[in-house]
Order: structure tokens, then C-alpha cells, then sequence
């Protein structure tokens, strides 16, 4: 099986792709893939990004420009990205109806519409609990930067319990630290200077032993909660998180080119942490200076804001899709970009655009999926799918197919019955496949 | 009640004992805090025999003295105050702190805080937010602290006039005046009900029909932003400013009508907003006061009857109706009087049990006895409340209820971590940067180091203590309750084996473990 699988390797460098293998060879089945989500929060707009309409009213000031795959145009904003068309599965006919921030966030983060009393678990965790390995200290799904203001419940892990939980790094999305670096570490990892290892450890054991009578006479979620907290922290603490929230070790050039501010840099992050077996990282692009949140949602002024996003968006992904192909890591690594939903063809009285949900794009990329093509269409004006329209749930169903879980796949929920990965309607869309 | 009355009331009680109805003479006797206790005692205990339920043993002094001083000032009491109430030997000891907290400030200062939360958005993007949450909160002091019935405070903020009342008026600057969040916050605020599903279609699950929302919106058009002129400049602006809205994203032109489908009653020259409150008042009366008496079960319960609290609706029902209408028809009786309400709540039977299981019971069973209150549930301790706890047992000298804005100060940082609204308490989760943060963070490392902590440098020096009684100070200021044998068992044999000049250093490892208990992170 090891030899199958190695034979499928272009070639390049092993080094990210080896560990895994080693690991994937324990387990039964293909190996699972990584996945990086890209979270554009705010709603982006499709039109000004990928299902341009030049030519159209609609279009505003915008033109297309000529990717690296002939036929296929995107956005003026995004000429990186542009060259990286061979990779990338765009999709523009999603057609949804949670035109809500914060119904539409929970409804595209976990493929359910909100529903009182079941807890819907993130589809980071969902993946990072199905391929995530168990054994390693790094959690399954971390989740940088993200503004979670609109629905914190569409972040977590919800019925899957606190074990699946990400670990956040980098919030403070309204007027954080100006420090890049520091807000990307995670808060608190070092023992206080007075605290040695072994210390720390003593202290551990006897908070155990003194806990556990407490713990004894009150099953509780909220302690058994705390209680995967703790262990969880200590594994961190003791292995210092493997590094890998040290940007320091990276070499100038490519910090620079990924761009030197928080999505940049949070891309960056997320290269590494993949590379140290980290299942599923969500990185979310909030503001073009990583200070506010509501970046995309660009009810006024869209074409200025759509050119300060874009420029923090293009370098960073294409930077991204470069990085990992260059480590020999793009075959073993799904890359999805969305928002929660799209915005208003037409454009508004503040050069705005609103809420839209009937025709709206995302892109999917890297492993599994097949790149250098367009899904579905939407009409001259952009107002409405006219080929190949799909639901928001259809899209997560292709994600999990190219990672390696089965979408149909059933957990148990909060209310007592199982629930799967994704609704069972959703149909993964068999063309974006590799 | 003045002297003449009382005496009148006492001499028609006697007259009527000589007739010799006594059951009516309890009850006239009894104040709304009592009846409300009753009621809820006779409710619950119907649903646990119904049950099959057997409850909780009876909470310790020093667990309800914690509870409540969490659940009525934020905060855990200090060592000083567990002593002085253990060593209590009045019978009427529970009731009477009770009494005392709801007379301190910062029972004010607290619960301040907690209806800040209920009535305005966690998060807003308006420009200003920061300056109208402290506003705001202000307002909601001065209520407090003079006591002021849920209905006044409910007329003041729905009639607010954005010249005179400008604290109040913060209600309305940070949703920017616009009248569908405003509808949508009186909704939920005063009558527990969601109807903003309905501001951009009829849903099909929900009662609400978007005409229905936007006639309710209707009573907020009125422009209140202070600027009315007088006399026949000010009758003419109050005749041709709005009273009318029209539906966004239709043509379709509503007046304003309340949520029953009623209309007001009001010439042109009246503010809508003062019907408003009237229907609010009459008309809605029950379910405002069931709105109230619900949510602030889930305050000394963590869950609501009704769950999630600002949910009412055909597809939520009620744990337990009679339960409800017991406390509706308290608010009702108590005439929407919170500390009356309070007294009452704290004083049942259900805020009295432990949150400890019996030796026999299964977590099955144990779980059903949580969500039906026959035990009390383990609670998460909010931000404001963990912060100010972490800060008594430290001894620590922050600012316990910083508002200001721009500043972002380790306190707020650790604030801002624990900082999950919208979750019921019994919900929330914890997260491994919380573990983080009590584990190496700043405030616990500083006040669990020997340099750093004058807490713990006063435990260790105050000359001819024991060790025994140094380790009861450590607890009473953490856990806030005397250690059991268990525990004198676990640390003291830990201090006694480390070497001499190490002592110091162990007893700042055991208030390390303390801090970092689930005993003190949680409510139970």
C-alpha cells in the first residue's frame, strides 16, 4: 500500500508529504487529504471576483482579465490568482437562501440552516474529527483570525463534543495588536518564568486528584468540557506546539510574498501547520488591514473596498497555491474559498452592493480536485443560475469527497440521533473531482 | 404601608380570625416574594413526583452563600464573609443575606451589567457603539439602584425622549434608530419573542407575517431624535412625520399596528411609542411578565423554562407549564418588583439543592435531574463574574467593571476571552486558550508566585498560624468553603514532603491548583 500510494507522487520534495504517508500507512483506505478554507466574511462579491460580466452595466468600473487557462476570465483584482486557474475549480452557480449574516455564516460553515437545540458541528470539525489523527499533539482544526461575532455557534464543533473543538489564534479582529507575529502565536502557551516543566507537571497531578471527587458527583458537559480544555492545553504545552507558530523560522523573501499582514501571514501559518499533520485550517480574510471586521460585506463604496481586499487576497492565496505546490504538498492539500453568501448584481445608491444569495461563486482547489475549469453558469446580467445550479451542501459534499471523508457519513448529534456529515440530499458535484 | 393601614389591616385580621378563616389570613400576610416561593415549590414538587424525581440533598452554608453572591453581585464572597456566615447561628441566615446583598452596590453595578446584555446587541458596527454601552448601562444603574418596577424601566426606554433621556436613549443610537432592529429588540427584550425572521419574509414555521413585523416597526418610524420644534411648527412637524413605513423591497405602505393585529388608538399629536407601552403594559401584560419571570429563572437556574429565553413560540414549549404560570403570575402579583422577584427565587426550595448527585444515582437519571431543576445544574460563571472571582481570590487590584473604551488592558483581554453570549450557562464550553489562560496566564501566574503575590505573601507571613489554618485561609478565599478531610489529606501531605525552604513555593502550587478547580470556574 505504500508503495501504490508513493507511485502516485510527482516529483518534488517529500518533506511534507512524507510524514503523512508514514501515518496514512497505519490507517486502512486512501489517505486523507488536508483542507484549507479560505473565509471571506461579510458575503464577497461574485461578480467583482469570479463570475465577472464585462461589458454589463452590472459590471461597475471592473473589467476581466485572462487567467492562465484560455476561456476562463476573473476579476481585474486577482492577476495572482489568475496564474494559479489551473489549480482552481470555480463555481458559479451556487444558489442558496440564508441572506442573513448570521444564518447564512452558520448555514455555509456547517451545511445546515440553524435549527433551535441541535448544535450543528463546523465543517472544519467535522473533517478534522473523521481524518484528523488522534495521536498527534496539534489539534485536528485550528481556526486563525476568524470574526465569529455573526453566529459563534457556526465555528465550533458543536455536537461533536469539545475534543473537536478548533483552537482559535489571532482573534481580536477589532483594534487588535499591531504585532503580526504576536497575534499569531498562540496566547499563553509558555509556563511562567518561575515555573519549570516538571513543576507544571506536579501542579497538574494534584489538580487532578483534587478535581476528581468534584468531578465524580456532577456529570456535566461544561465539566467534562473544561476537562478536554485542560488536557489539551497540556499537550500543547509540553510539546511548545512543535514550533509551529513561529513565522520567525521563515525566510524573509517569502513572508514578504505571501504579504506582510494578517491573512498573509495567517496563509502562511497555515502551510505550516498542515505540514505538521493539522487536518483542517480555516483562515479567515476579514479586512484588508486586519483591524475591522465586516470587510466583504460591501454595501457602499464596493469597488474601492473590493481593490483593498483583493489586494490582500491575490498575493496571499497565490502565494499559498505556489508555496504548497513548490513543497510537493498541493496533491495532498484541498484549498476552498467562500463567503457566506454573494452580493447584488445590481449596484446601489453608495456604488454598493447588498445581500445576494440566487447566483454566487466559490472555488474550490489543490488535491482531488480538478482545476483549470468553470462550474455551472449565471445569465448576462448575473442575476440568476442558468446551468449547472447547485446548493451550498452539494459544494461541502465535494469538499469532503476530495479530502477522503464520506459526506453521507453519520455522528451522533446532541438530540439523541445521528446526523451526517452532510445533508443527504447534497450531491457531490462529480465534475470538480479529480 | 402606612401606620393607620397597618393598624386597620390588624384589626380586620382580627375580626376575621375571630370569624376563624386562617387560610385567608396566611395568605394576606404573606409579601410576593413569599407567594411566588410557594407557588414554585408546589409546581416543582408536582412535576418531580410526576417524574419520578427524587431532589438533591439540601445545599450547604458556604455552596448557597457562594451561589448567591455570584448570582446576585458577580462576584464570589471573601473569605471573611464564608467565616462570619458559617459561624451564623440564625435560623433565618439564607434569607437574610439575601437581603443584605440586594441592598449592596454591587448587586447594582451587576445586574446592571447582565440586563445591559439582554437589551442591547452584543456586537454592533454603529459608529459610537463603545460610548452607548457605558450610557446605557448608566440608565440601567440608576433604575436599579432605586428599584424601579420592570414596566417603568420598560415606558422609560420605549418612550424615551433622545433630549431628556439620553442614557436610556442609547436603546436607540446604537441601532442607529432604525425601526425594524428596534421592533425586533422590544420583541425579544420585553416579550421573548423572535420575529426578525419575519422583517424580510413570512415564515413559514413562525406566526409572523412580514406585514405583521413592519406594522409593528411602524410605532418606532417617528423621528425621536430631539429635534420637535413647538407650537404650530411643532403640531405641523408632528402631523407629517412618519407614521407610516413602507416594506423594503415592496410598495406595499403599513401603519403601525401592535403584534396582536390591534390597533392603536391615538390622535395625531401623540407619540406612537406612549401606545406602545401602553399595549405593552395591558394587552401584553401576561406575556411580558412571563418573558421576565423566564428569564430570570435561567438567571439563578441556567436554563430558562423556556429555552432558549427569548424564544416563546409554538415550537418551543415550556419544560413545565404549571411551572410557568407560577412565576408569570408572581411577576404579575409582585407587580414587576426585581427585588421581590429575586427574594422570592432564591428563597424555593430548587435554588436550595446541591449540584451533587447521590451515590446510587446514574448519569442518566442524574442529567434528567439537571434539566427538570431537582438538582441544581453546574453553571458557567460569565466573563464579568470569573474576572471579578479570579480577581477577590487574588487579591488583585483591576478594575472589576472597566466600561471604558479603547482600553485594552490584560483585564479586558481575559475578559474578552471568556466572553460567550448568547449561549445559556449550562451550555457553554470551554476552550483550550481559557485552559491557557489560567494556566500560565499573567494574573494567575503573578498571583500564584511568592515575589508576586501580596494575597499570598499575607497568607504565608501572618505570624503563628498553622499550617492547617493557612491552608483553610487559601480555601475559604478560593472555593470559599472550609477544606474536607480529602483535602487536608491531599495538600498537606504535599506541603509536608516537600523540603524546608521550599514551602513557600508548595503553598503557591496549592493555590495554583485552587484557581484553576472546576469548583471555582464554575457556579454549582
Amino acid at each position: 500500500m505504500l508503495r501504490g500510494a508513493a507511485s502516485g507522487l510527482a516529483a518534488g520534495s517529500f518533506s511534507g508529504w512524507l510524514p503523512r504517508l508514514a501515518e496514512a500507512a497505519l490507517q486502512s483506505g486512501p489517505p486523507k487529504r488536508a483542507c484549507i478554507l479560505l473565509w471571506m466574511s461579510g458575503g464577497p462579491s461574485q461578480i467583482d471576483t469570479f463570475d465577472p460580466k464585462p461589458g454589463h452595466a452590472n459590471a461597475g468600473p471592473l473589467e476581466a482579465i485572462s487567467t492562465s487557462v484560455p476561456g476562463i476570465q476573473i476579476g481585474q483584482h486577482l492577476p495572482q490568482v489568475a496564474q494559479r486557474m489551473d489549480d482552481l475549480c470555480v463555481i458559479r452557480s451556487v444558489n442558496s437562501r440564508e441572506g442573513d449574516h448570521g444564518r447564512a455564516t452558520y448555514y455555509v460553515h456547517t451545511g445546515y440552516a440553524p435549527q433551535p437545540g441541535i448544535n450543528y458541528p463546523s465543517i472544519g470539525a467535522l473533517v478534522g474529527h473523521d481524518a484528523g489523527q488522534p495521536t498527534r499533539s496539534l489539534p485536528n482544526f485550528v481556526s486563525i483570525a476568524p470574526f465569529r461575532a455573526f453566529n459563534p455557534g457556526a465555528f465550533g464543533a458543536g455536537y461533536l463534543g469539545p475534543a473537536q473543538a478548533p483552537l482559535f489564534v489571532g482573534e481580536e479582529a477589532v483594534g487588535g495588536t499591531a504585532d503580526i507575529d504576536e497575534r499569531l502565536k498562540v496566547a499563553n502557551l509558555d509556563l511562567p518564568g518561575h515555573v519549570s516543566l516538571a513543576a507544571f507537571e506536579q501542579r497538574r497531578r494534584m489538580l487532578e486528584q483534587f478535581n476528581s471527587r468534584f468531578h465524580q458527583r456532577r456529570p456535566s458537559r461544561l465539566i467534562a468540557s473544561q476537562k478536554s480544555a485542560y488536557s489539551r492545553a497540556t499537550e500543547l504545552i509540553n510539546t511548545d506546539a512543535e514550533g509551529a507558530f513561529n513565522l520567525d523560522h521563515e525566510p524573509e523573501a517569502l513572508r514578504e510574498q505571501y504579504g506582510r499582514n494578517v491573512f498573509g501571514q495567517s496563509c502562511l501559518l497555515a502551510r505550516r501547520l498542515v505540514e505538521r499533520g493539522v487536518q483542517f485550517v480555516e483562515v479567515a480574510l476579514n479586512s484588508a488591514d486586519g483591524r475591522n471586521p465586516f470587510g466583504w460585506d460591501t454595501h457602499g463604496q464596493n469597488f474601492d473596498r473590493i481593490e483593498e481586499l483583493c489586494g490582500v487576497l491575490d498575493p496571499g492565496w497565490a502565494t499559498l497555491m505556489e508555496d504548497l505546490s513548490e513543497r510537493g504538498m498541493l496533491d495532498s492539500t484541498c484549498v476552498a474559498w467562500m463567503g457566506e453568501f454573494g452580493r447584488t448584481p445590481r449596484i446601489n445608491n453608495g456604488m454598493g452592493r447588498d445581500h445576494f444569495t440566487d447566483a454566487w461563486s466559490m472555488v474550490l482547489g489543490g488535491g482531488g480536485i480538478q482545476g483549470g475549469q468553470v462550474i455551472g453558469q449565471t445569465n448576462a446580467a448575473g442575476t440568476r443560475v442558468t446551468d449547472g445550479e447547485v446548493s451550498v451542501p452539494d459544494v461541502l459534499a465535494t469538499l469532503c469527497t476530495a479530502v477522503g471523508v464520506d459526506p453521507q457519513k453519520q455522528n451522533m448529534s446532541n438530540v439523541g440521533r445521528p446526523i451526517r456529515v452532510v445533508d443527504p440530499e447534497a450531491v457531490a458535484i462529480e465534475q470538480a473531482l479529480a | 404601608m402606612t401606620h393607620i393601614a397597618r393598624m386597620i389591616r390588624l384589626g380586620t385580621i382580627g375580626v376575621l380570625l375571630v370569624i376563624g378563616s386562617r387560610a385567608e389570613v396566611r395568605a394576606d400576610e404573606l409579601t410576593g416574594a413569599q407567594r411566588l416561593t410557594q407557588r414554585v415549590n408546589a409546581a416543582l414538587t408536582a412535576d418531580w413526583s410526576e417524574h419520578a424525581l427524587t431532589p438533591a440533598a439540601v445545599c450547604s452554608d458556604a455552596a448557597y452563600l457562594r451561589r448567591l453572591s455570584l448570582d446576585l453581585r458577580g462576584v464570589i464572597p471573601s473569605a471573611a464573609e464564608v467565616r462570619e456566615f458559617l459561624r451564623d447561628p440564625s435560623v433565618t441566615k439564607r434569607r437574610d443575606v439575601a437581603n443584605d446583598y440586594l441592598g449592596q452596590s454591587s448587586y447594582v453595578v451587576f445586574q446592571a451589567t447582565r440586563w445591559r446584555d439582554v437589551m442591547l446587541p452584543d456586537q454592533s458596527s454603529s459608529p459610537g457603539a463603545e460610548f452607548y454601552r457605558p450610557m446605557f448601562t448608566t440608565f440601567l444603574r440608576q433604575q436599579l439602584a432605586a428599584n424601579t418596577p420592570y414596566d417603568e424601566i420598560m415606558r422609560t426606554i420605549v418612550t424615551a425622549d433622545a433630549s431628556e433621556d439620553r442614557f436610556a436613549s442609547a436603546f436607540y443610537f446604537i441601532r442607529e434608530m432604525k425601526p425594524e432592529e428596534l421592533a425586533s429588540a422590544t420583541a425579544r427584550v420585553f416579550l421573548g419573542q423572535r420575529i426578525e425572521c419575519a422583517q424580510c419574509h413570512d415564515h413559514p414555521m413562525d406566526e409572523w407575517k412580514q406585514e405583521q413585523f413592519w406594522q409593528f416597526a411602524t410605532f418606532y418610524a417617528q423621528r425621536i431624535d430631539g429635534s420637535q420644534q413647538t407650537g404650530a411648527a411643532g403640531l405641523a412637524q408632528k402631523f407629517f412625520s412618519r407614521k407610516t413605513l413602507v416594506i423594503p423591497g415592496t410598495e406595499q405602505v403599513v401603519r403601525a399596528r401592535f403584534l396582536d393585529g390591534e390597533r392603536p388608538q391615538h390622535g395625531f399629536d401623540k407619540d406612537p411609542r406612549e401606545s406602545l407601552a401602553d399595549w405593552l403594559a395591558l394587552a401584553a401584560r401576561p406575556q411580558m411578565a412571563a418573558a421576565l419571570g423566564n428569564r430570570m429563572w435561567q438567571q439563578f437556574f441556567g436554563r430558562g423554562v423556556i429555552d432558549p429565553v427569548d424564544d416563546f413560540g409554538p415550537a418551543n414549549p415550556p419544560l413545565s407549564q404549571p411551572l410557568l404560570d407560577a412565576l408569570t403570575q408572581s411577576v404579575l402579583e409582585c407587580e414587576f418588583d426585581l427585588r421581590q422577584i429575586t427574594l422570592g427565587l432564591v428563597a424555593t426550595d430548587a435554588y436550595q439543592l446541591s449540584s451533587a448527585t447521590s451515590d446510587t444515582e446514574d448519569s442518566t437519571a442524574a442529567t434528567i435531574a439537571e434539566t427538570r431543576f431537582s438538582r441544581m445544574p453546574v453553571r458557567a460563571l460569565s466573563a464579568e463574574q470569573l474576572f471579578a472571582s479570579v480577581a477577590r481570590a487574588t487579591g488583585g487590584l483591576f478594575e472589576v467593571e472597566a466600561d471604558r473604551p479603547f482600553a485594552r488592558s490584560d483585564a479586558q483581554r481575559f475578559r474578552q476571552l471568556f466572553r460567550e453570549a448568547g449561549t445559556a450557562p449550562v451550555d457553554r464550553e470551554s476552550s483550550v486558550l481559557q485552559a491557557l489562560i489560567m494556566m500560565n496566564g499573567g494574573i494567575v501566574a503573578d498571583a500564584t508566585s511568592v515575589a508576586e503575590s501580596r494575597l499570598l505573601r499575607g497568607i504565608l507571613e501572618i505570624p503563628g498560624l498553622t499550617r492547617q489554618q493557612r491552608l483553610e485561609a487559601m480555601c475559604l478565599a478560593t472555593v470559599n468553603r472550609m477544606p474536607t478531610d480529602e483535602d487536608r489529606s491531599l495538600f498537606l501531605s504535599y506541603l509536608d514532603g516537600v523540603p524546608k525552604g521550599e514551602t513557600d513555593q508548595a503553598f503557591a502550587d496549592v493555590y495554583w491548583v485552587l484557581l484553576n478547580s472546576s469548583e471555582f470556574r464554575f457556579n454549582h
